[in-house]
Parts: C-alpha cells; structure tokens; sequence
C-alpha cells in the first residue's frame, strides 16, 4: 500500500487520482479504502474521498478499462487555481496560506487585514498564527489592554509563547486577567514579562497561574524572584517548568530581601513534603539582578534541593550567604544537592565563600565577584594546601575558603575578581582542576600574578587552549614568552597589556627560535591584541601559516596592505576596520 | 531512470533519487516496484515540472530532515540559502506554479523554500503595497475598511 502519512487525506486523494490516471483501478480503489479506514470522518475532504471510492469502486466492478478516463471533479481540482488573479489567498491551498503566514510577526499579520476579505478572513480567523505572540520588537508606544486582548483572543486561547514588552502602566493591574482569561486552553510553553513588575507585587489582580501547567520557560523581572519561586516550591506551580530567568529591570525601587519575599510557613515544611515538590525538570535558574544587588538567604539552599537536576546556576550581582552561620558548615555547597550541575556563573556577586560543585561542573564564572565585607580580602595558601583569608577580621574564624577540588572543570574564570591572590594560591588552584580537562582560563586583572605563574600552566594544565590573561600590568614580552612552553594553546587574549610588538613578533617566531630551540610557528594561534601602536613596518612578520586569526583593535596605523598581506598567508583579519 | 509526464504530456527523464525528493513519486515507485513505469503528473505543466526537477538536481543529496518537529526553526528564520534565493526569482505566477507544484508533489523543503520566499515578499509592507503586487481587488466597504485600520493602527509604523 502506499506510504504516506497516516491522517492526511489529501495524501490518499493524490494518490488514488495518480492510480486513475494511471488506469490501474483495483489499486485506486485500496488507497481510497485505506484512506476512508484511517482517515478522521469529520475532515472536509472525507465527502469527497468517499465519492471517489464509489466511482472508482464502480469502475473496477465494470472490469471495463477502455473507456474513456473518469471525470476528476475533485477537490484537488477545486483547489488548483484560477489564473487570472494573482491574490495567493485564492490561488493557494489553505495549509500553503498558513505556512506563509506562519513568517509574519504579529505587527505584519495585524496590518495586513486590511488588505481585502479573504486577507482578513484567512488571518483573523486562524489560531494558528497568533499562538506566539512577541511584542519584543515594539518600540513605537507602550502596549495596550486592547492590542494585547485582540492578539491573544485571536489565538482562542492557544497562544504557546507570549512576549510582553513595554506594557503601559495603567494597564498593569488589571492585564493579568486578560492572559489568564485568554490562555485558558492551558497551552503557553514561554513567558517573557521582565518589564512588568506588578505581576506578582502589589495588590493587583495576579495571573491565574492554575493555567499555565505547559510552562517551560519563564522570564520576569528579579524583582519577583522571591514570589515566583515560592509558588513554585511551596504550591507547586510549574511542574514543567525547565528554564527560569530574573533580570533586573533598571527601576530603582527598593529590592526585597529573597529571604523576606518568601513567607515559608514554617522552616521544615519544605523538608516534610520535600518528595511532592520536587520539580525534577528544572535545568537553569538564572538572577541577574543588575543594576541593583538581591540579597539572597540561606533559605534560598533549600529551594536548590528541589531542584536535583539543575544544569545551569547563574547567580549574577547578587549576595550569597553561607548555608548557615555555623562554623562546621560555612559552606556553599552544590556539590551535594544539585549533583548534574554543569554551568556556575556567580559574577559580580558577594561571595561569603567559593562554592563546592560536584564533579559534573564544567564551568566556573567569578568574573568581578567579591569576597565578604566591603574591601578586597586576601587569600593565603598554608602547607597542607587550604586556602583561606589571609586577613580574617577579629570576629571571624580561619576561614577554609575552598574545600573541594574543581576536578570537572573545563573553564575557569577569575577575572577582575576583588579576592586578591598571589602565585602560591593561584598554583594550589591549578592543583585542584583535572589536568586533562581544563580547556580555557580567563585570568584578566588578577594584579597579585606575576610571569612565574604563567610558567606553570604548563606544567598543571597542559591541555589548556584558551588564556584570557589581559588587562595585566605585570604581563610583560617575558610572560608572553613563558606561554611557550603550553604547546596547546591556540587563543590567547592580550588585550589591555602594555606587550610591546617586538616581543609579539619574537613570540610568534618567525625565523626565530626559543631558548630550547623550539620553532613557535607550529602553535596554532589566535592572538587579541587591543590599544597597540602598531605600524606597518612593525607587522611584517615572516610566515606563520598556523596563525589563524589576528584581532587588532585600535592598530590604526596598520594599513590595508598589510591586511591583504596577511589574509595571503591565512590570516584571518578581524574588525577590519579598524586597520583602515 | 523515471520517466515523468507533465500535463500537458511532455516526457522528462531523471535518475531515481532526482525524483525521489518528490514524497508522492517516491512512493509511487516504491509502491509500482518498478521505476521504469512512466509517472504522469496531471497538476503540473512542463514549463513548472523543468523548474521543479532542476530544483530536485541541485539538492538531490541533501539530507533527510531529521523530524517532523521542526517547525520551531522553521518558524523562526526566514533566510533562504544563496542558490535557493537565485533559483526562486522568477515571476509571481511561476513562483505560485512552483509552490503548488511542490505541495502536490510532496517536496517539504522546496514548499517551505517558496512560502518563505513570499513571506518575505509580503513583510514589512503595507495593506496598499500588498494590493498593488498582488494586483487584489479590495472588498470592504468603506466603513469596514476603516475599522479594520482603526483597530490595527498600532501596527503601521513602530
């Protein structure tokens, strides 16, 4: 029998009018018969399928083959066009229309009503169209109570991804009911509502969340951080919930304490009924609060072991406290509830210690964070290799500052961090990642370094790629030398570092040779270099074929020649502008 | 090889996975078992089916989709590949020929290569714009018209 898909009608009506033509009429009569078995009877076409049955079912009765081919009045027919107009809304097939339509945003889809009846027939009057609904590219004027409720009633209630952007503010207290009235049919999947901060504070009517059980991906403003994931844990809202994302909105009312947002009726319920609100789907969770700090509680590790399957924990501009006051648990443990995580970005956050990850991790951002209290704190290393304070404050234990070892890692960022470290701390880190692993290190504006703790990158991380080590006073033509001996390397970034183009030039070697008589044009590198008074007689170096890409930011004193000379070896020449 | 027969009754001849990017014809073929069987093609002109099968040349070995849920990327982008782009600048009435011709013929990603092409035609546009390319008679009265734009103006210029 013929293979097509099961359910579409107009399959089985092709290809039975193919057998016809065909004359083969015992087969026209089976994919007819299948097409009425499988097919749903309440579809428009189903009418149409059964007379072709009859007719053919008749021809093949008369076992006459010869006469004259049968009348193919069928709906295949009705749909082909008429060819004098060229309105595609009457040459088309309805699905065709659909998938044409399908492209348009919302904007085009609104205006384009107007066109003419059959236009406005064929987009008002499918669902389909409307289900996603992104208001993210209106910058025009705020939108309204009635554009929204018009788009989303157009979608009868199945709109699956909404978008809202620059809702007006009279209209925030009372649009919640128009989304919940109008996504009744429980389908939405996405919602971005960052801007709209009265979802869930204040006393306005709020979202009716009982319909958004199909809810996946969830962007609102951090503001609302401490509601939301109360009604998630605590009511067990969301059960599909898989990526949560809180950004800072830039108003500067004041922001709760997450602890004081979320009224938990008592410490130990969640514990009690832990088992029933764990939501096993949660993969990212994602504050970034800037520009305005959110203070996080220690009741925030109980919401973390709710979530067994996190990947990703960005925790951005926000201050993260110890799991608990006591001296034997000064943790921020995630190594044991959230045993799958993979991506931890804690950049500009206070940090009152490092976190522990479990071993899955692979990626660890401290990109401007900062220790407690308010000046840069200082670690120190002892003899059995604990990191701690070296300035701990009167008040305050030795505090081991990082107990675990980072063995998942593949990328590991400290840069512009505001805990102050030197070469003997920098090494004990290297110690603690898998030598194997370890892929990528950004160590930008970490002025406790100097070039000796370049030199053992090699011997700890040998397998290392990437170096972002800019914004250096200390890096110097010697540091850059020192990296030759990490044969792995393939990027470095140099960017914001006083390195003089001699020592580029010596480093990427040309007919020179290092101090062990090792060629470096075999590195395969990718050099960033930012801010330097590069001329033309400076770039000439000789042939390295393995340099693949050259950034030269801010070099304007290089001129096109060059860069055509340099793509002539491979080169790869980003921002080339800036060359001219 | 196949042999296909356009309506009005010219023979082409193509290889077997030429064809076969066409879901119907292959089928058929599977189907027949036998690939030298002469297929007709009783929707599509010669003029259209020479478009088309140069289509299916140029991709015949393009990979299968991977599943029928893409719709998601489908949705999300309009970009056309450089060829695809070429390829479809013809008038409006064939790239309408070659949309139906695709539809009928089961070639999903020659279908979605023309709706997207006329997606792109249309966006951005106005009502006006849109009735003048497509040479469309507009229907509403007046004051239908005018509540349709009323109600929609919020879209014209962001």
């Amino acid at each position: 029998m013929v293979k097509q898909d099961k359910t579409d009608i107009k399959g089985y009506l092709r290809a039975g009018k193919l057998y016809q033509l065909m004359e083969n009429y015992e087969r026209a009569l089976k994919v007819y018969e299948a097409g009425l078995r499988r097919v749903d009877s309440g579809h428009k076409l189903f009418k149409i399928l059964k007379q072709m049955r009859e007719r053919v079912a008749g021809r093949v009765l008369a076992t006459d083959s010869t006469t004259s081919k049968v009348d193919l009045d069928t709906s295949i027919q009705a749909e082909s066009p008429s060819r004098q107009s060229l309105d595609m809304m009457q040459i088309l097939p309805f699905e065709v229309i659909e998938m044409i339509l399908s492209h348009l945003s919302i904007f085009d889809l609104s205006k384009l009503q107007a066109v003419s009846k059959s236009w406005y027939q064929n987009i008002s009057g499918n669902p389909q169209l409307w289900t996603k609904i992104d208001f993210r590219a209106y910058n025009h004027r705020f939108v309204t109570k009635q554009i929204l409720k018009r788009c989303i009633d157009r979608s009868k209630g199945s709109v699956t991804e909404l978008y809202l952007y620059r809702i007006a503010h009279r209209y925030q207290d009372s649009i919640g009911d128009v989304i919940s009235e109008s996504c009744h049919k429980n389908r939405l999947q996405v919602l971005h509502a960052e801007l709209w901060t009265n979802l869930f504070i204040g006393n306005s009517a709020p979202l009716d969340w009982t319909r958004f059980e199909a809810l996946k991906t969830l962007q609102l403003s951090s503001r609302t951080v401490g509601d939301v994931i109360r009604y998630m844990a605590v009511e067990n809202r969301f059960p599909n919930l898989q990526t949560m994302y809180f950004y800072g909105t830039g108003d500067c009312t004041p922001v709760p304490e997450v602890a004081s947002a979320i009224p938990l009726h008592s410490a130990d319920r969640i514990q009690v009924t832990a088992a029933s609100l764990i939501n096993g789907n949660l993969r990212n969770f994602v504050i970034d609060a800037s520009p305005k700090p959110i203070h996080l509680s220690s009741e925030f590790y109980k919401f973390l072991r709710l979530w067994p399957n996190l990947q990703t924990l960005w925790l951005i501009q926000c201050y993260i406290p110890l799991q608990s006051a006591e001296a034997t648990s000064r943790r921020f443990n995630l190594n044991e509830t959230n045993k799958q995580l993979r991506d931890v970005n804690l950049s500009y956050s206070r940090l009152e210690t490092m976190p522990n990850l479990p071993p899955s991790c692979e990626k660890l951002v401290l990109r401007h964070s900062r220790g407690p209290g308010s000046t840069p704190r200082y670690l120190r290393v002892d003899s059995e290799n604990r990191v701690s304070y070296a300035d701990a404050l009167v008040d305050e234990e030795p505090q081991a500052v990082i107990t675990d070892e980072y063995m998942g890692l593949r990328h590991f960022d400290v840069s512009f961090t505001s805990l102050r470290f030197g070469n003997d701390v920098f090494r004990s880190l290297l110690q603690r990642v898998d030598a194997s692993r370890l892929v990528r290190l950004d160590i930008q504006g970490c002025p406790g370094l100097t070039t000796s703790s370049l030199q053992d990158l090699a011997t700890y991380v040998p397998e290392l790629r990437i170096l972002c080590v800019g914004h250096n006073s200390w890096f110097s033509d010697d540091a850059l030398a020192s990296l030759f001996r990490s044969r792995k390397l393939e990027y470095i970034d140099i960017s914001g570092t006083n390195i003089r183009i001699m020592g580029l030039i010596k480093f990427l070697g040309g007919d020179d040779i290092d101090a062990n008589g090792k060629r470096i044009s075999t590195l395969n590198l990718t050099m960033r270099i930012e801010a330097m008074y590069t001329t033309d007689q400076h770039i000439r170096m000789q042939g390295r074929t393995k340099l693949v890409t050259l950034v030269m930011n801010g070099c304007d004193q290089v001129s096109l020649q060059s860069s055509q000379w340099m793509r002539g070896l491979g080169i790869q020449v980003e921002h080339e502008l800036s060359l001219c | 090889m196949v042999k296909l027969i356009s309506s009005d009754g010219e023979t082409f001849s193509v290889e077997k996975d030429v064809a076969e990017r066409s879901i119907l014809i292959k089928n058929m073929i599977e189907d027949v078992g036998d690939s030298s069987t002469e297929i007709p093609i009783p929707n599509v002109t010669a003029n259209v089916l020479k478009k088309v099968l140069e289509w299916c040349e140029h991709h015949k070995s393009d990979p299968a989709p991977v599943s029928e849920d893409d719709n998601d990327s489908r949705k999300k982008s309009t970009d056309i590949d450089e060829w695809d782009q070429k390829f479809m600048q013809v008038d409006q009435e064939m790239l309408f020929e070659i949309i139906l011709a695709a539809n009928y013929l089961d070639i999903k990603a020659l279908l979605e290569v023309g709706c997207k092409t006329v997606a792109n035609m249309i966006k951005g546009k106005s009502p006006e714009e849109i009735r003048r390319q497509f040479n469309i008679q507009m229907d509403f009265t007046p004051e239908e018209e005018a509540q349709i734009r009323r109600e929609n103006e919020w879209a014209e210029d962001r």
